[in-house]
């Protein structure tokens, strides 16, 4: 029996070596040691720095949470939870005031951080704010929704999560397997998993080296197990060093729990690991409440196994004296279970650690007693909803009056419409159009060539020129450049455009909003002096345009060509000049009013409210 | 062996007859006189109804059992002239192929139309026209208690009720000649032989469905915009789900925004009829793309739509409005008594006086400066 190995050392060339051996099981081990080792060696840890903690996440930027040249030293983990209760400041809205609307608006460097982001809302901002004077105030004011919704998605962070499910191996070219983790990473690791803390504080200084434990740990059973992994012992390789934790982990399963639920919350009631070891299963520990409600020992008194039917795997009630016995034979499903479950009961435990400290901070809680937010979810989850009897939808009856058009038709009964013309004459004209006998349908062709081709002129221009609009938008999205006709307008003049349409809106939904329901004059006139701006910059572009046009070699020498492009600027202005006009001619038209009625100030409220704005255009 | 081919033959045929599937036309003429008055100098209503006359025709030619429809949209009511329940179409036929002899022709005015066209045309041809006669004699009487109503919206549901019963309609209409025929005639006949359509619609009810094509043309020469807007608007919806489409040609001097939103809502062709002396050519151009083809083709309608919606009560489009909370009912104005004038909710008096209030423009400062005097 023979086995051949082969190896190559940084730059020989390959060598081989064989060995002999006389039994089978010994060269099996012996291969199986070498695979590991092999597996081992393949396995590279990347150490990719820890992003430096961006602006974006607010509230994670107290230093020294995070030791970015050494993995942290397990005394240091808990610091990055309280980092987050720590946050203060105007990036975090833990308090309901802190979203209202005064706040929002006075919280500039959120403004800063959301501009910053956000590309589309930057150069609306510039236009308006920054080169036309809008108030910053009043831009934020339409845009209080947008500001919460991103102030409350900047303070929400990552709560705790099954880290190791979310590392995967990856394996690549050259047959070595890459696995990605940061200094994050591996703080979450010890966070959620103290078994793993506790092997890299007793193995790391004086067994391996840094690099080699995590290698060796990404290939053991202990990692496949935490992870949540099905282990199956003849196949699987493992780790012997570190798989032992995985038996210690199930001895002191108790303890551990007990232990992190210490120090997540309170460092200095930590015990020396052996004499938790000797104590009695921590269920019975004085020192940890456990609420009744919750408290799985009430399960021994209604044991269903003295009744008979051997229970269901998972809710077998084990003492711990035959557990301690079977160990390592556990039903693997059991194991599994147990482990996702102690997995969750930490994850809520630490959330609620965050939470609780949270709330410790203002107010004092009382740890024994049951909350009343508690007590409601606990009755909550007794009630057995469905066999509860459905409420009746109630609904408000709602009576449309659908007399409406009837009335409203009566009403303009009375306008002008039919006044052009007596009902005889109509009557005589129905009569004429009475169709006689033999109706020819060829008159309806016969001799009418020209009017059928005119017919016909006018429904192709219509299809070219929605066609020429239908190949406009399906090139714009492609980003193929425009036809010939297109390149005469100067990419700037275009970007212009759009930049003093923006702006334009901008104005116009401030004015608008001011005008017809805001109490702010002042403000209203600073407004409309904007606007008399913009309107007078928008003349100023027209003309600048036209003048380059006319300048242009192609447009001087083609009369229509240049009537075409002058037609499209001016359709592509129209817009903004109608709105600008119409803004300015109403505001104009309400100060005259309003100035008429000054001398009655007694009655000018009266006046005002039959004197308001005309909907109606 | 034999399981395998017949079925790669049955699906071909399958595929086959639903590109040949029957289109139903429903053409609805909106009488106003009003409108039609007004361009009387370009055309004549009768004029325009031949060549909607070869429009159907063209239409029924394209496929041995494709259907039309016509409504008339009066000020008084909206009324179906073909297909008529009222008629036996078995009726003139037999009139009209007996020629010679028939009873029949004493009691009638000589027919309309020539009795040498095809029969198909001659039947559709015939009933628009003596209907269409019939609805002129009405107007014409009755010209003097006309108001202005409009009574498109209810033409509109007529035709689109139609139209559901055509779509859920037995599969024996979309086969063959003699089958469109004869439910036609059942149409004609009405309720009384209705059992021959429940028969076999049970028969194959299946189908049915998605059998028939199925578009919607509103001819117009109403310039007023007033057609109810409510009703209007649920007639756009309800074609929306039936994917039905609506054309609209608008004759007349002005664009209509609410038809001009039905035909955008349905993919159908909106077309000006600028000067509809030539109309023939833009019925059987424009209007004649099927609905089926209509997604691939660029489609010669007019699509700069005009949003707008209709104030409830007094029936002019609006710019800026009020919409109350409860019944979206739109408002150009707040309605005196502080209720909405649709579903009666009144509105909150703090709101109203919030609204009400005229724009403040007159800088503060002057006011201050004036009550301070005051109070000095």
């Amino acid at each position: 029996m023979r086995l051949r190995l082969l190896y190559k050392n940084d730059g020989e060339d390959e060598k081989s070596l064989l060995l002999n051996f006389s039994n089978r099981p010994t060269m099996n081990n012996i291969k199986d040691a070498l695979q590991t080792i092999v597996a081992r060696s393949r396995t590279v840890i990347k150490d990719t720095p820890t992003p430096a903690t961006t602006v974006s996440d607010g509230n994670e930027t107290t230093p020294g949470a995070i030791t970015p040249t050494s993995t942290p030293t397990p005394s240091s983990v808990g610091a990055s939870s309280s980092a987050s209760t720590n946050g203060a400041g105007s990036l975090s809205f833990n308090t309901p005031e802190s979203l209202s609307d005064a706040s929002l608006l006075r919280n500039f460097q959120l403004q800063q951080q959301y501009l910053k982001e956000d590309r589309n809302l930057r150069s609306i901002f510039t236009s308006s704010v920054i080169d036309n004077k809008l108030t910053p105030q009043l831009f934020w004011s339409t845009r209080l929704n947008q500001l919460r919704t991103y102030a409350l998605t900047i303070s929400q962070h990552r709560g705790p999560y099954n880290v190791l499910s979310t590392i995967k191996p990856v394996a690549t070219s050259d047959n070595q397997v890459n696995v990605n983790v940061t200094r994050d990473t591996i703080n979450e690791i010890f966070d959620t998993y103290p078994i793993i803390r506790r092997a890299f504080t007793e193995l790391v200084p004086s067994k391996f080296s840094e690099g080699e434990f995590w290698s060796r740990f990404f290939n053991s059973k202990l990692f496949r197990r935490l992870r949540g992994d099905k282990i199956n012992n003849s196949t699987n390789r493992g780790d012997v060093i570190l798989d032992k934790y995985l038996y210690i982990d199930q001895t002191q399963k108790a303890n551990e729990d007990k232990e992190s639920a210490t120090t997540s919350l309170d460092q200095t009631s930590k015990e020396p690991q052996s004499e938790q070891t000797s104590t009695a299963p921590s269920l019975q520990n004085p020192q940890i409440k456990v609420n009744k409600f919750l408290d799985l020992l009430g399960n021994e008194e209604d044991n269903s196994q003295k009744l008979g039917n051997r229970p269901d795997l998972t809710m077998r009630f084990e003492d711990d004296g035959i557990k301690k016995v079977n160990l390592g034979q556990e039903n693997e499903m059991i194991v599994l279970m147990k482990n996702m479950n102690k997995l969750s009961s930490k994850m809520v435990e630490m959330s609620n650690a965050i939470s609780t400290t949270q709330q410790s901070l203002t107010q004092p809680d009382e740890p024994d007693s049951l909350s009343q937010a508690e007590i409601n979810e606990y009755q909550e989850e007794l009630n057995l909803h469905d066999l509860n009897e459905v409420e009746e939808s109630e609904f408000i009856r709602l009576s449309i009056n659908s007399n409406l058009d009837a009335k409203s038709s009566l009403r303009r009964g009375s306008e002008a419409q039919m006044n052009h013309f007596t009902p005889d004459e109509l009557s005589s004209f129905f009569s004429s159009n009475k169709f006689k006998p033999l109706v020819n349908l060829s008159d309806t062709y016969d001799s009418k060539n020209a009017d059928i081709e005119k017919s016909s002129n006018e429904v192709t221009s219509l299809i070219k020129h929605n066609f020429r609009t239908f190949k406009l938008t399906t090139k714009d999205s492609h980003g193929v450049s425009y036809d010939d006709v297109k390149n005469l307008v100067d990419e700037s003049l275009v970007q212009e455009i759009i930049r003093y349409n923006m702006t334009v809106v901008e104005f116009l939904s401030h004015f608008w909003k001011l005008f017809l329901n805001g109490n702010n004059p002042t403000q209203l006139k600073r407004l409309f002096a904007s606007l008399k701006n913009c309107r007078n910059d928008l003349t100023a572009l027209k003309e600048r345009a036209t003048k380059k046009f006319d300048e242009m070699e192609l447009v001087k020498n083609n009369e229509k060509l240049r009537e075409k492009i002058i037609r499209s600027l001016q359709s592509c202005l129209e817009p903004m000049e109608v709105s600008l006009d119409m803004a300015c001619n109403e505001y104009v038209a309400a100060v005259r009013l309003a100035q008429k009625q000054q001398p009655q100030e007694t009655e000018s409220v009266e006046i005002n409210d039959n004197g308001k704005r005309p909907l109606q255009q | 062996m034999d399981a395998i081919s017949d079925r790669v033959f049955t699906e071909t045929t399958s595929t086959e007859t639903s590109n040949d599937d029957p289109s139903l036309l429903t053409v609805i003429l909106d009488v106003s006189p009003a409108g039609w008055y007004r361009i009387r100098d370009q055309t004549s209503i009768d004029e325009l109804a031949k060549s909607l006359l070869v429009f159907m025709n063209a239409h029924l030619s394209l496929n041995n059992s494709n259907q039309v429809a016509f409504i008339a949209s009066t000020p008084q009511k909206s009324k179906f002239l073909f297909p008529n329940p009222e008629i036996d179409y078995d009726e003139i036929r037999t009139s009209s192929s007996s020629s010679g002899s028939a009873s029949n022709q004493h009691q009638k005015t000589p027919t309309l139309v020539s009795k040498d066209m095809y029969r198909q045309f001659r039947v559709v041809d015939e009933a628009v026209l003596e209907e269409l006669n019939v609805v002129f004699d009405e107007i014409a009487n009755g010209i003097q208690d006309i108001n202005n109503n409009s009574t498109l919206s209810g033409a509109l549901s007529m035709a689109l009720t139609y139209t559901n019963r055509m779509l859920t309609l037995d599969q024996s209409i979309s086969t063959t000649t003699a089958s469109a025929i004869n439910s036609t005639t059942s149409m004609g006949a009405g309720s009384g032989s209705g059992n021959t359509a429940t028969n076999s619609s049970t028969s194959n009810p299946s189908n049915s469905i998605t059998s028939m094509k199925s578009r919607i043309l509103i001819v117009t020469a109403n310039d007023e915009d007033d057609v109810k807007y409510i009703p209007v608007m649920n007639s756009i919806f309800a074609a929306q789900k039936m994917r039905t489409s609506i054309d609209i040609a608008k004759l007349g001097f002005e664009d209509s925004s609410y038809l001009q939103q039905a035909a955008d809502a349905t993919n159908g062709i909106y077309f000006h009829v600028h000067d509809p002396r030539g109309i023939v050519q833009t019925l059987t151009s424009a209007f004649f793309i099927e609905p089926s083809i209509r997604p691939f083709i660029i489609l010669p309608t007019n699509s700069n739509v005009n949003y707008r919606a209709s104030c409830f009560v007094t029936g002019k489009s609006v710019d800026i409005g009020f919409v109350c909370s409860v019944c979206l009912c739109i408002m150009s104005k707040i309605p005196p008594s502080g209720k909405c004038p649709a579903c009666e909710s009144v509105f909150d008096e703090k709101i109203i006086a919030q609204l009400s209030k005229g724009p403040s423009v007159l800088s503060k400062k002057k006011r201050k400066i004036d009550t301070n005097g005051a109070a000095k």
